[in-house]
């Protein structure tokens, strides 16, 4: 797929409006300007890409003239291969004015080959694009087809003749070669490709280069020239299309259903779940809106599926989705799958816990999906026991779609064990996630404090236990953690703190700091 | 004339709005009954033990800005008591940005100690009430035994239809959902929501020292405990219940039981520690 006039187009359908001014793109090439880019009224009186800007002016005093943007006809390049997809999942970019599409056994969808070609012609037109289009075995072929010859298609099943003859039409400007290659080309006097493929190949090769010779193979399809797509082809998806644009919500969720159920056999064929599931949305007027959930566990069920898209489509809401004009194709793909044993239902099923103690687990998973769908899957954690003296290394908190981290010490639960082990000293129930400065009084260099301020209110210590001292790990020898002393200490009403003194007199400072750090 | 068809319509409405109640639980006046048996009319120490409130939505209120930690250590034991029913379940804490600033978040540790079980728990940290409030029920809806919520909700955002929710989720999934109101503070009685129990929850001052005016020594902290009153509970339960006098109770995790302080023997300063709550972790 060939866009000759993508710059140009760019701009005029943002301006709209049906007149078609003559209208060119200049910029600043080695010192010059000159224009890059004309439409297609331009065209017609003269004007060409590569004439000087003045020059230009003297023949159409009136042409409307704007700077080149090459960076915003890429992300436009780009959003025209993300449209594409809605033909095939497979579209690479061919910059800087043109798509490819493998649209291997794509095209019987769209009733042929030639009707595929015109189907995506018409919907780039009405879009404000001037497209021309190929189709070809290989890709270098229809790019050179889409660019310098008028035949559009050379079925997929042709001859090596048929391909060849196609090619030999072409002008040796096709194979996409160097400029000095082209030069060196013109100068020998071969014009066209079919100048080149009677000539023995040795000579060739010595004279233009091997790539010369591996262009030419690629353009008559004699070796494989993969395309690279721009992004990989999701392994399980399903997709509707519809005449007319999808608008209100409720028809979307019941679209997304359809898909889900539609997914399921293939998921199912493969013994497969879902880790990551992406809904894509085809707006009528080309844009394209993806919505992603990530499960913490495989997924295949529709119901929960759904379940969790429509989590994450109620936070985008509405206006969030955009659907404009609406959405004319669905797409629901499975990004990343993992391998998922087979579920298996009770006959009688029963509303009762004790005889179904695992009909818990799935539960949790669950919530776990959809509150991670709409608060972030960084806000739903669980909390894992760390070896680790500092206490807020003790707990590691990962967010539950993650797998468990590998124990630091082989967990061991059975009561034997648990006999010998020393208990541990208090913890609080709540931990700051910053300890908080206090201003302490101490009887002593090494006691509890008797009073404190936290927070501008003065406690008074009616009971305390400690100290408990935690050094920072020596191993890591970081400079600014001091040993801390942890007192727990009851206040005259009651309360009940975690408090630490932070470094050891006369050896790591000579003013210990108090923190709060945890409350009972 | 006049009164009687106002009595008529409003006994009318009654009627209809049981018939909703039981469309939403199976039975509505036994789970009422069941929650009420935590602090029967007799406040005696094994009726204390009982059963706690299942499939209930109860409201935590600390009674000054300084009592939240208390209020939060009473919500982490009631947490505790739910979960200890159903061990399988798991629990669910949700923990707001605003209140994680004021009372710090749970800290897993601490929360092991006193036999929380924490592969079966998910935490949760919400960026707002709306939030708070909408994974609650989500929470509750998906069978969770307890539902610790801490949230620095607004009462004028906490209102009768959003409690209604949380309670209507709460008796589906069978579970007991635990909101701490903590910007509500010492507003415990002004607030008007579907709750069953709503609880007002101070610091246990430790037991004064003998010779005031001196200074006595410093002990060692005592058993968890808290003051606590019950401000609400639906369905007449205050008959023989004082609901404004504050009463002292501590916390057992060993056995997941509360006691009444007064009633407790002074215990003999432990040389060593006793090992924390084991028996349900192994389950």
């Amino acid at each position: 797929m060939f866009l000759p006039r993508l710059p140009t187009d760019r701009i005029l359908r943002q301006r709209g409006g049906s007149a078609k001014p003559p209208f060119a793109l200049w910029r600043k090439i080695k010192g010059a300007e000159r224009i890059v880019a004309v439409n297609a009224s331009a065209q017609k009186r003269g004007l060409f890409p590569g004439i000087a800007v003045a020059d230009a002016r003297g023949l159409h005093p009136a042409l409307a003239l704007e700077e080149n943007d090459p960076l915003a006809d890429a992300a436009m390049l780009e959003a025209i291969a993300d449209w594409h997809r809605r033909f095939t999942p497979l579209a690479a970019l061919d910059a800087p004015d043109g798509v490819m599409l493998d649209v291997t056994g794509v095209a019987r969808l769209f009733g042929g080959e030639a009707s595929l070609l015109d189907e995506i012609e018409r919907r780039l037109a009405v879009q404000g694009f001037c497209a021309r289009t190929a189709l070809a075995p290989g890709p270098t072929l229809a790019r050179a087809l889409a660019r310098f010859s008028d035949l559009r298609i050379v079925p997929a099943q042709a001859l090596p003749e048929e391909i060849d003859a196609a090619a030999a039409k072409l002008p040796v400007a096709a194979l996409s070669l160097p400029e000095a290659a082209l030069a060196a080309l013109a100068r020998a006097g071969l014009r066209r490709v079919g100048d080149l493929m009677v000539r023995p190949r040795a000579p060739l090769a010595a004279r233009f280069g091997e790539v010369a010779l591996t262009r030419l193979d690629a353009l008559t399809c004699r070796i494989r020239d993969p395309i690279t797509p721009r992004f990989e082809a999701p392994a399980y998806m399903s997709e509707r299309r519809f005449p007319d644009g999808l608008t209100r919500l409720s028809d979307i969720e019941a679209t997304l259903e359809r898909l889900a159920a539609e997914l399921r056999p293939s998921l199912e064929r493969e013994g497969v779940g879902a880790r990551e599931l992406e809904a894509v949305f085809y707006r009528v007027d080309g844009a394209v809106r993806r919505v992603k959930a990530r499960t913490s566990r495989p997924l295949r069920d529709p119901v929960r599926i759904i379940a969790l898209l429509r989590e994450r489509l109620a936070r985008l809401g509405e206006d969030g989705l955009d659907t404009g004009y609406g959405f004319d194709v669905m797409r629901l793909c499975a990004n990343v799958v993992e391998r998922m044993g087979d579920e298996q239902r009770p006959l009688g099923f029963e509303d009762d816990e004790s005889s179904h103690p695992a009909l818990d687990a799935p539960d949790l998973a669950d919530l776990v999906d959809r509150l991670g769908a709409r608060l972030g899957l960084r806000r739903v954690l669980r909390l894992y026991s760390q070896e680790a003296h500092l206490p807020e290394f003790a707990i590691a908190a990962i967010p539950a779609g993650y797998p468990e981290p590998s124990p630091s010490s082989p967990p061991d639960r059975s009561p034997a064990s648990r006999d010998g082990v020393f208990p541990t000293p208090s913890r609080p129930a709540r931990l700051f996630e910053q300890p908080e400065p206090i201003e302490a009084m101490a009887s002593s260099p090494d006691g509890p404090p008797l009073r404190f301020r936290w927070r501008r209110a003065l406690h008074e210590t009616v009971a305390f236990e400690g100290p408990e001292r935690i050094a920072p790990p020596w191993w890591r020898a970081p400079k600014d953690a001091f040993t801390r002393d942890y007192f727990n200490i009851v206040d005259s009403k009651g309360r009940r703190f975690w408090i630490y003194r932070e470094g050891l007199l006369g050896e790591e400072c000579a003013h210990a700091r108090w923190f709060m750090h945890g409350l009972f | 004339m006049m009164r009687n068809s106002v009595s008529e319509r409003i006994l009318f409405l009654r009627r209809r709005i049981a018939a909703i109640e039981a469309q939403g639980a199976g039975a509505p006046a036994e789970r009422e009954l069941a929650s009420f048996s935590a602090f029967p009319p007799r406040d005696s120490l094994e009726c204390l033990s009982q059963n706690f409130s299942r499939g209930g939505l109860n409201e935590i209120v600390p009674a000054r800005p300084r009592d939240c930690g208390a209020a939060a250590g009473f919500a982490c034991a009631l947490a505790l008591r739910a979960s200890a029913e159903r061990p399988r379940a798991g629990a669910v804490w949700i923990s707001e940005d605003m209140a994680a600033r004021e009372i710090g978040l749970p800290y897993g540790k601490g929360l092991e100690a006193l036999g929380l079980d924490l592969s079966r728990l998910i935490f949760v940290r919400t960026r707002g009430p709306s939030e708070t409030l909408w994974a609650m029920e989500e929470a509750l809806k998906s069978r969770a035994a307890a539902v610790v919520a801490e949230s620095w909700i607004a009462p004028r955002a906490y209102d009768l239809s959003a409690s209604r929710r949380l309670l209507l989720a709460a008796r589906r999934g069978g579970g007991s959902a635990l909101l701490l109101l903590l910007r509500l503070c010492g507003e415990a009685g002004k607030l008007n929501s579907a709750a069953q129990l709503r609880f007002e929850i101070a610091a246990r001052p430790p037991p004064l020292s003998k010779a005031p005016g001196q200074r006595p020594p410093l002990e060692t902290p005592g058993p968890l405990g808290w003051r606590l009153r019950v401000v609400k509970a639906r369905a007449g339960f205050f008959s023989a219940f004082d609901p404004l006098a504050w009463r002292d109770i501590s916390f057992d995790p060993e056995k997941t039981a509360f006691r009444h302080a007064l009633s407790e023997r002074v215990p003999a300063p432990a040389a060593d520690r006793p090992d924390f709550a084991p028996a349900r972790r192994l389950g």
